[in-house]
Order: structure tokens, then C-alpha cells, then sequence
């Protein structure tokens, strides 16, 4: 299957088996295999790609905030094998559940901290 | 590409700060004048239809306090303006001559007709209403005259 | 009454782009200096809103992608970042200024100054957007704002110069005396980007999908778009009209929340009263319910966040984070005692530059076929969209030397 990596993957929403949001394609990482074409190892997600790939100043920026959010010395970003998407429409649909995936730092700080303190944080609407 | 943005940001700030601190001249002082007196002739008029509304027991007491409260704040405001442009010439002069006893009649007027309210005076919510009515048209006159 | 029910996002969403505490003093202060000669600006607007309600509508019921998520897509993360910094900005000053105007109807009813209001307007609103259902606010708060049908009833009620109005609306232009062109158009611009807000959008789409919109809800989607924005401008344009006729006569301008209210009071007395405040009280309340979404909406999609009400709190612990901060600020911005009023005028100008970023991916996408597969664009929504795109480029252009040029509209 042939893709426009800029046009159809950059940039579009990834959602789990059932559609639940797990982030956006912010960079993806590419492999070339015996014959030598290339072709999509992996989508890439978390605010460190996406500041790496707008660049300059902000991005930078970005980058480092992001960065100095982690609690783990070499933060990685979150990597999706490109094995794991079933489908690429007007999201990218994952195989899997998002609960099989690592949360992301922030969300996971902030829903430590904050959010699960305030009472009726756990009911649905 | 952030030098040029740095000389635009520079000049249009000079320009801002030449604007603020040039003397007042005729045309400055006659758009005050006359913004003051557009501000003090609004809110005579909403004071007065608002009074006129209660009188006619069609509104809440709370409401018609809030009204003339609002409209004390944009006279006090106006005068404020006012006072604070210094006349510049003869004309200007006798602009202020003009202006300002208007403006202190509006506040007058205004706190005449919130005291009557305050204390549901009726007799004295209709002397006040009829009070407006001169000082409206002669700020009316003004503001035709010099804008 | 079902039907009704399903068209409260569409009411909801109109009423806090045409009647939210801006464009009430706005849509007065226009009839107060120029009478009806805006009135064709509204009938733009409408025309306008409704044609890129219905493409957003069309693409989240065929695709669940919200506005947010196109523009990041076909601008690029680099554009559509600069557009969620000035959509953020201009999103949050809005809503700590529908905030004020929630604050300001409390005023006209206890007469205590609004600020005293603000602490507990800021915590009533984060309760309500914490716990409520999205269906609960979209039909207490969109029907609440529906008191404003009051003012139509005014148009009655008072003594209408029909031929006045209709004079004045069929000329467009400053009518005779002492207002100038670049002041009517000044007003002109503010009253178009009222209809077309980009955190209308933002909300509508967003709240397609948060009402799980499947390409079923497509005549559902079409419905609260035909209804609910015509409904918003015709409000709108009753407040446009009282004014004409109780303050043009009398030469004198609108500036504040209490005079928009004399009309409804001159012509029924205190439920006129009464049905102005409380309708005051629901459309700045669902404004800053919509402003205040939109701004969690529009960086949770530009990221790729969890978001929605529709999920548990700690499911979309950024989401409420954003959500909860910008209520803070909208607090703090209000508190400097700055005018809310003329801080929502403000904001319409800038949003009129802010406006081509937000609809250009729109209408793109709608043209998309990997997106929309058979539901593209036809020729008449294209023709529309372009003829719109054009139009709101001249306003975005024309709106800070506009601005400029006549003190804001002084």
C-alpha cells in the first residue's frame, strides 16, 4: 500500500479499536526494508517530536517543556509499531485498546495531582 | 526579519507616544468637548426614560437603581474627561464656559433624581424628570453645534 | 417537543455567537446611531454561519473529526498552532467577558455591583460544566436564551414606524447627520464577525461529537443549522430594531447592559423586564459556556488530547485542566475592572482577522473525498463557501484600519 506520509498520516487524529482518542500522528518514523523502499516503521506521538518538527524557537521550546515533564531520564516518545493500525481514514485506527498503551506524562500527572481530587472526577456525565 | 519587525514596532510606538504627548489643540479639545457632552446627554436620556418607567410602576426597583447608577458613573466619567483638557485658545474657552455648567447641572439633576427614587418620592421623581428635560436639549444644541 | 430538543446545540450555539453580552449592547448600539440601515449585514452573517455549520456539521456527522482537528491537518502544525494561540486568546478574553455580562444581569437584578457577582459566577460555571450533562446545558441554557424572544414582541408592542425602518434598511449607509462611512462600516465588520465567530464553529462541531453524531444525524445536523442560526439572527435584529425605534429618534447611543433592557420595559412593563433579564442572564451563561468549551476543545484537539464532556473527568485529566485554567483567567481579566462590554467589541474585531484560518480547512475538507467519500460539497455549498471566504478576507483586512481610523467606533 502506497501512502502520502504528509498528506494522509502527518497530523491525523489516532484513535483506538473503539475510537477513543489516543493522540496525534506527530511524526513518524520511517525504515527501509531489503529492496531498499522505504516505508512506515512506526507513528511517533508527544509534544517532543511535534516541537522538534515545527522547529525554531518554538518548537524548541515546546520540546524542552514537554521534556522536563518526564520523571524518566531519557524520555522516549510514545511509539505505535505501524503493525498496530488497522485502518487510515479520516482518523488512524489502532488494532488495539488505548489501556494497552503507555498514558502520557502529562495526563498522568495531572490526573494524579489534580483532577482525581475534586470530587465526582470518576462518574460519568 | 526581526530587525525590520523591531523598527515597525519602534516607530509605530514613537508615533503612539508623540500622539499622547502633543499639546491639545482645537480639534482635540472640541472631540472631548463634544464626546462629554454626548456621554452626559446619553445619560440623561436613559435616566429620564428609566424614571419615566418607574413612575409608571412598569419596572423593579433594583433594575432602575442599577440604571442610574450606570448612568452616574458614564456623567462622572465625562466630567472627568472633560476637566481633565485644558482650553487652548478663545474658543475653547468659552466652549468650557459652556460645557462645564452644563455638565454640572446633569449631575445635579441626576443625583436629585436618584434621592427621589431612593426614597420612592413621587412628587419629587416628576420635579426631578422635569428637571432633565431643558438640560438635555440645551446639551443636545451643544453637541449640533460643534461637531 | 423531541424535535425541539434536538435542535437546542443549534439555538445554544447561535445565541451565544448573535445575542451574547457583546453583540446585545452591539446590535443596540447599531439601531441607537444608524437605525436599521445594518440590518442587511445580519442577513450576511446568517447566510454565512449557516453555510459553514452545515459543512462542519456534514463532516463531523460523516467523519467525528471536529473543526479543530482539520485545521491542524491541512494548515500544519506550525500554522494551526498560531491559530490556537489567537483563537485561545481572543476564546478566553470572550469568556471572562460573558462571565462580566452573567454578572451584569445579576446586577440589574439586585443592583449590587457585578464585580461582587464574579467569584461566584466563575465557580457556578465550572460546577455546571464539571457535573451537568452536555444535553442538560445545551436545552437549559439554549432555551433559556429563547426569553429573548421577548424583544420580538416589543417590535410589536411599540409604536413601529414600519416605513422608518424599512427606509433605513433598504439604504445601506450612515443616514443623514453626523455619523460618517468608515464608522458604519466599522460596525458593519463587528456585527458580521459576531455571526461568525470562530468559537461557534469550534463548539458546534465539537459538540456534534459529543452528541455522538453518526452520518444518520445528518438532517438532525441540517435542521439545528437552518433553525438555530436564523433564530440567533433574528433576535438579533428585533434588538436592532427596538433600538431604532425608542433611542434613534432621540439621537442618543447605547452603551450599557440596562439601557439594551428599556425597550422590552417600555413596551410590557416588568415581564417585559423580567423576560430581558432572564434571557440576558441564559445567553451570556451559554456564551460563556460555549467560549469556555471551546478553549479546552480547541487545544485538546490541536494536541490530540482525550476530550469531551461525554468522558469520565479522569479520563480527560487535561482536558478539565485547560478547561478549569481558563476559567481562572477569564476571572483575573475581569477583575482588573475592565469593561466587559467593550472588551467583547474588541474581540469581534480581532476575530475578524483571526476568521480565514478558521474556515479555509472548512471548506477544504468538506471537498475531501477520503474524508467525506459521497457527502463532498455540492457546486451551490462551494459557490457559497468561496463567495464567503472572499468576503470575510476583505473584513479581516479592513478590521484594524477600521478600527484605527475611527477610535473604535467612537
Amino acid at each position: 500500500m502506497t501512502i502520502l506520509v504528509g498528506l494522509n498520516l502527518l497530523d491525523r487524529q489516532i484513535v483506538d479499536r473503539d475510537g477513543d482518542p489516543v493522540g496525534k500522528v506527530d511524526d513518524v518514523e520511517l525504515g527501509v526494508d531489503d529492496d531498499g523502499v522505504p516505508y512506515v516503521a512506526a507513528l511517533l506521538v508527544g509534544q517532543e517530536v511535534l516541537g522538534e518538527r515545527i522547529g525554531a524557537d518554538l518548537g524548541t521550546w515546546m520540546a524542552g517543556i514537554a521534556r522536563r515533564l518526564r520523571t524518566d531520564r531519557h524520555p522516549k516518545p510514545l511509539r505505535i509499531g505501524y503493525d498496530l493500525v488497522s485502518e487510515v481514514n479520516a482518523a488512524v485506527r489502532l488494532s488495539v485498546k488505548r489501556d494497552l498503551l503507555p498514558d502520557a506524562p502529562l495526563e498522568d500527572w495531572l490526573r494524579d495531582h489534580l483532577v482525581r481530587h475534586i470530587p465526582g472526577a470518576q462518574e460519568k456525565e | 526579519m526581526w530587525g525590520t519587525i523591531l523598527v515597525v514596532l519602534a516607530v509605530a510606538w514613537a508615533l503612539f507616544g508623540f500622539e499622547l504627548t502633543k499639546p491639545t489643540d482645537f480639534h482635540d479639545y472640541r472631540i472631548t468637548a463634544v464626546e462629554s457632552a454626548q456621554s452626559a446627554y446619553d445619560a440623561l436620556v436613559t435616566a429620564k426614560a428609566t424614571g419615566e418607567a418607574q413612575l409608571a410602576g412598569r419596572t423593579f426597583d433594583t433594575y432602575v437603581e442599577s440604571n442610574l447608577d450606570d448612568a452616574n458613573k458614564a456623567l462622572a466619567g465625562a466630567q472627568k474627561d472633560f476637566v481633565g483638557t485644558a482650553p487652548v485658545d478663545a474658543r475653547t474657552t468659552a466652549m468650557r464656559d459652556e460645557l462645564g455648567p452644563l455638565l454640572a447641572a446633569s449631575t445635579r439633576a441626576l443625583t436629585n433624581l436618584q434621592k427621589a427614587e431612593q426614597t420612592h418620592d413621587d412628587a419629587g421623581l416628576r420635579a426631578a424628570l422635569a428637571a432633565i428635560d431643558p438640560i438635555a436639549s440645551r446639551l443636545s444644541d451643544f453637541i449640533d453645534r460643534h461637531q | 417537543m423531541k424535535k425541539l430538543l434536538g435542535i437546542t446545540l443549534g439555538i445554544l450555539t447561535s445565541v451565544g455567537g448573535f445575542v451574547d453580552i457583546g453583540d446585545l449592547v452591539a446590535s443596540s448600539q447599531a439601531g441607537a446611531r444608524f437605525g436599521t440601515a445594518h440590518a442587511w449585514v445580519l442577513l450576511v452573517g446568517v447566510i454565512g454561519i449557516c453555510a459553514y455549520a452545515e459543512m462542519a456539521g456534514r463532516v463531523v456527522a460523516v467523519s467525528r473529526r471536529p473543526v479543530f482537528d482539520l485545521i491542524r491537518e491541512r494548515l500544519g502544525p506550525r500554522v494551526a498552532l498560531a491559530n490556537l494561540a489567537g483563537s485561545y486568546v481572543l476564546t478566553v478574553v470572550t469568556l471572562g467577558a460573558e462571565m462580566g455580562g452573567v454578572a451584569l444581569a445579576l446586577q440589574l437584578l439586585t443592583s449590587a455591583n457585578y464585580l461582587v457577582w464574579i467569584p461566584l459566577v466563575g465557580l457556578v460555571l465550572w460546577l455546571a460544566l464539571w457535573r451537568l450533562k452536555f444535553a442538560t446545558l445545551e436545552r437549559v441554557f439554549g432555551l433559556g436564551g429563547l426569553a429573548l424572544v421577548v424583544f420580538a414582541v416589543a417590535v410589536f408592542v411599540l409604536p413601529t414606524h414600519w416605513d422608518t425602518v424599512w427606509h433605513l434598511a433598504s439604504r445601506p449607509g450612515p443616514p443623514s447627520g453626523t455619523e460618517t462611512w468608515p464608522t458604519y462600516w466599522y460596525f458593519a465588520v463587528a456585527i458580521f464577525a459576531s455571526a461568525l465567530t470562530p468559537y461557534e464553529v469550534f463548539f458546534y462541531s465539537s459538540g456534534g461529537v459529543e452528541e455522538q453524531w453518526t452520518p444518520k444525524e445528518l438532517s438532525q445536523s441540517k435542521i439545528n443549522v437552518f433553525v438555530g442560526f436564523p433564530l440567533g439572527g433574528l433576535l438579533a435584529l428585533s434588538l436592532m430594531i427596538v433600538a431604532t425605534v425608542v433611542f434613534h429618534p432621540l439621537n442618543t447611543s447605547v452603551s450599557a447592559l440596562g439601557q439594551v433592557a428599556l425597550p422590552p420595559t417600555m413596551a410590557l412593563g416588568r415581564i417585559g423586564l423580567a423576560l430581558a433579564i432572564l434571557g440576558f442572564f441564559a445567553a451570556t451563561f451559554g456564551a460563556a459556556m460555549e467560549t469556555g468549551l471551546s478553549c479546552a476543545y480547541t487545544v485538546a484537539q490541536y494536541f490530540g488530547w482525550p476530550w469531551g464532556k461525554v468522558l469520565r473527568p479522569v479520563k480527560a485529566a487535561r482536558f478539565h485542566t485547560v478547561l478549569l485554567v481558563s476559567i481562572l483567567i477569564g476571572m483575573a481579566i475581569l477583575l482588573t475592572t475592565i469593561d466587559p462590554i467593550q472588551l467583547t467589541e474588541y474581540m469581534l474585531i480581532f476575530s475578524a482577522v483571526a476568521l480565514p484560518l478558521t474556515y479555509l480547512p472548512i471548506l477544504v475538507i468538506a471537498n475531501d473525498r477520503g474524508y467525506m467519500g459521497e457527502r463532498v460539497n455540492g457546486r451551490f455549498a462551494n459557490a457559497l463557501g468561496t463567495v464567503y471566504l472572499i468576503i470575510v478576507l476583505a473584513a479581516a483586512v479592513a478590521a484594524i484600519p477600521l478600527m484605527i481610523m475611527t477610535r473604535a467606533g467612537a
